[in-house]
């Protein structure tokens, strides 16, 4: 049963810890960039027009970023608990790893799926920011709203993975 | 606290004083200004009155401060310390004086702009030349005059091909062909050639080499390329050095800034003027002007027009009338009208929510952010930033209000033991080697959710509890006495039953309760026609409970939001302090901290401000408010540049 054996040593409790932690970097992180990168192409679109925008603009290509933050801490988390960076690193059993993979699971799929909403609000505040400037922050306060079920998910997340016991 | 009572005011004047009287009431800034003709005497409109045409002037004004502005962006970066002066200040007379100086800078402003002009041709003519000089550059070696392209028997073309024809071009210049090809100079993908041929010979040459990818140029000038090119080089510097007078002569012109921008700011009160007499409509001799004024404003309106022969009339605003509305509340109070404006503004016999809404507003947002020490930073930057620059209108609104939450914010962050989160535990567990302190004086959110849990919902219960109050005051402020028993009354009875029958059990607690079930179910239904509609719907309105309950879990989200900050900011102090109490620990401390805990306040200030704003728009106005009002805007003097006192 050589594939056995390579999947057994390949699934160790540690290894599955490490899994969620990396996804829970990987999927906020890529809809973050993505996100962000959608707002900042149409930022550039506004500031040929009027250079003196790019302030509000700005603040408008920072709110998708908060997603990938949040799946970068929790990450962090789950390092820390693991005690891979300080000097005993803990043995876990495939049953504890399952755990902090399924911990870290609430930030990737929400952090990923936000991320993407709410650059699309925040590219429709910068249409609002072109015609009119002056109700720039209830673009804001709507690409805000969208933030609500990442900060939901990182909680919950966060949550999981201080409660670990090793 | 109120809505300001407003008067509607019709005034008529003469024409050759409605100039002045403009004046007066834009310096007033309490008169909003709405169509005479339309609102009050539709029947007179066209048969005597038209509307006042002042486009033109107005079209003027705003081409001088389009030209204005235009002078200020050409001197701009020649303007250093501009942002650290104060604003200059003028009161009533002397900015009116300022049109004295309106020629002087006017013509200042046009030598400006034409300086600026030059200065653009001088760029292009360098440009032009510089791409001269870099096409003669390849042809320098060659000592044939440029004028040079024939002679009786003979001919000169200049052309260019691809490098790889280099090899082949040696075989090919057999010594049939009457041509002889010179390469004059070679780059990265070019050759650049020169073939002298006996006249007969062109077509056969053009042939040989068309596959080859020639390209003949037809270069500038008479003389060779080298003296050609020095020429264009001498010319390059002189217009550098022009170039460089001009730009010396707008720099002067940095110290104008200054009275160009008080001056932009003069035309746009002329054109605010201009405005305001657009405005009015017009007969023969008289101009007529109607709009909204504050009660309160009516002395100082009559005052205002005591001194010019004019009728008027102040009268109150009658029934469905689109009244302006202006709220008032005291001083602590009025910068969360900035919520209130952000969702609606109340009608006219509607109530200001302001009043009850900032004390929720104050203690949602404070246990949503619930930290010491964002608390301390919100509060000294946002009053900090209002003392020292000073802004007007919706900023400094906002800024008051954000300052007034930073309060509640530490308030809360010190009964919950959050200094930048766990930030001193940390510091004693990792920087000290000590153990993990708590600072909590009322709860640990992380430790005790529930409770916290418990605690937001029990604010939200007495939010909606409010809501249904102020419900009844404007019931029973308009005389409907027997529907605020009915509406509010029972439900109050209903939900006092609910608390002393289930949650702090007493003997009596159930009769409450039947009481006030039975309340709703004989009240509710009572628009409808016969005895079992009445008693079905009223039966019905019971399930309202779950749209009760519904909004009630909505207020966990102050647990969330709450729980969230803190968390992060534990994760964040957790990162700063990993390095111990070493160098390298240490500054892996300040830049952690720096960059940490300031995303992480921008981040929940944010979510904190919308979701304490969202509890009070859906689950606090949803019970009583009535918009639909929009807002008072009185036509004033707005200056970008200078501030104005007595205004």
């Amino acid at each position: 049963m050589k594939f056995m054996d390579l999947m057994q040593q390949i699934f160790t409790g540690n290894n599955i810890a490490i899994l969620g932690a990396a996804l829970a970097t990987i999927c906020p992180g890529f809809g973050s960039a993505k996100g962000v990168g959608m707002v900042g192409e149409a930022s550039s679109g506004v500031i040929i027009e009027d250079p003196g925008k790019f302030g509000k603009t700005l603040v408008l290509q920072a709110l998708p970023a908060t997603q990938g933050i949040y799946g970068m801490i929790t990450s962090f988390l789950i390092i820390v608990q693991m005690g891979l960076l300080g000097d005993n690193p803990v043995d876990l059993s495939i049953m504890q790893g399952a755990y902090l993979f399924a911990a870290a699971m609430p930030i990737t799929f929400v952090g990923y799926f936000s991320a993407i909403k709410q650059a699309k609000v925040a590219v429709a505040g910068i249409n609002i920011v072109a015609k009119r400037p002056d109700h720039f922050i209830k673009g804001v306060l709507y690409a805000a709203m969208v933030e609500t079920y990442a900060i939901f998910s990182v909680l919950i997340s966060l949550l999981l993975v201080i409660f670990f016991k090793a | 606290m109120s809505i300001n009572k407003m008067k509607r005011v019709q005034l008529v004047c003469f024409s050759a004083d409605a100039r002045k009287l403009a004046d007066e009431l834009v310096w007033l800034s309490s008169l909003e200004v709405s169509d005479p003709i339309q609102e009050d005497l539709p029947e007179l409109r066209d048969d005597f009155f038209s509307a006042v045409d002042t486009r033109d002037e107005w079209n003027q004004w705003e081409s001088r401060m389009q030209s204005f502005a235009k002078a200020l962006d050409i001197i701009a970066p020649y303007r250093t310390g501009n942002s650290f002066l104060k604003a200059a200040e003028y009161d009533r007379k002397t900015f009116t004086a300022l049109e004295e100086s309106f020629d002087n800078t006017t013509k200042t402003v046009e030598k400006i702009l034409d300086t600026d002009a030059n200065r653009k041709e001088l760029v292009e003519s360098l440009a032009a030349l510089e791409t001269q000089q870099a096409a003669l550059e390849p042809w320098i070696q060659s000592n044939l005059k440029l004028s040079l392209t024939k002679t009786d028997t003979s001919g000169v073309v200049y052309f260019t091909l691809p490098i790889l024809g280099e090899k082949s071009l040696q075989e090919d210049n057999g010594e049939d062909d009457l041509w002889e090809i010179e390469v004059v100079s070679t780059d990265k993908n070019l050759m650049y050639c020169i073939a002298i041929f006996h006249k007969t010979a062109l077509e056969a040459f053009r042939e040989r080499y068309r596959q080859k990818g020639i390209h003949e140029i037809v270069p500038e000038g008479s003389d060779p390329p080298a003296v050609e090119w020095k020429a264009i080089k001498t010319r390059i510097e002189a217009i550098r050095n022009e170039l460089k007078n001009v730009e010396d002569r707008i720099r002067l012109f940095a110290d104008v800034g200054r009275s160009i921008e008080t001056m932009y700011d003069r035309i746009q009160a002329e054109q605010t003027k201009v405005n305001l007499l657009g405005q009015m409509m017009a007969g023969d001799a008289v101009r007529i002007l109607s709009g909204w004024l504050p009660a309160e404003k009516a002395d100082r309106f009559e005052a205002c027009v005591a001194t010019y022969t004019v009728a008027y009339n102040l009268r109150d605003p009658e029934e469905g009338e689109d009244v302006p509305i202006q709220l008032k509340n005291n001083q602590v109070m009025a910068p969360f009208e900035t919520v209130v404006g952000l969702y609606s503004y109340p009608t006219y016999s509607g109530i200001d929510p302001t009043f009850m809404m900032s004390i929720f507003y104050f203690i949602i947002f404070g246990m949503m952010l619930a930290d010491f020490g964002y608390g301390l930073l919100l509060f000294l930057g946002c009053f900090g930033f209002v003392k020292w620059k000073k802004p007007v209108g919706g900023t400094r609104q906002m800024m008051l209000m954000f300052g007034i939450c930073g309060v509640a914010t530490m308030i809360a962050g010190v009964l919950f033991g959050s200094y930048f989160g766990d930030l001193p535990s940390a510091i004693s567990q990792n920087f000290l080697g000590k153990s993990p302190l708590s600072l909590s004086i009322a709860l640990d959110p992380l430790n005790e959710p529930m409770n916290f849990l418990i605690i937001s919902l029990v604010v939200g219960a007495i939010h909606m509890l409010a809501a249904l109050g102020i419900k009844g005051y404007m019931l029973i402020r308009d005389g409907h006495w027997f529907d605020a028993v009915c509406d509010v009354l029972s439900w109050y009875v209903l939900f006092a039953g609910m608390t002393f029958a289930w949650l702090t059990p007493v003997s009596w607690g159930n009769y409450v309760l039947y009481g006030g079930v039975a309340m709703l179910v004989l009240t509710q239904g009572r628009e409808k026609k016969n005895i079992f509609s009445k008693l079905f719907f009223g039966a019905a309105s019971l399930y309202n409970l779950i749209s009760w309950g519904s909004d009630l879990m909505s207020y966990s989200r102050i647990l969330a939001l709450g729980l969230a900050g803190g968390v992060v900011s534990s994760v964040i102090n957790l990162m700063a302090t990993m390095g111990g109490p070493s160098v390298i620990g240490i500054i892996l401390f300040v830049f952690v901290f720096l960059a940490g805990h300031g995303l992480n306040l921008a981040m929940n200030l944010l979510g904190s401000f919308v979701h304490a704003a969202r509890l009070q728009y859906i689950e606090f106005f949803g019970k009583f408010y009535e918009d639909g009002g929009h807002p008072f805007e009185p036509t004033t003097l707005k200056p970008k540049y200078t501030r104005l006192i007595n205004q």
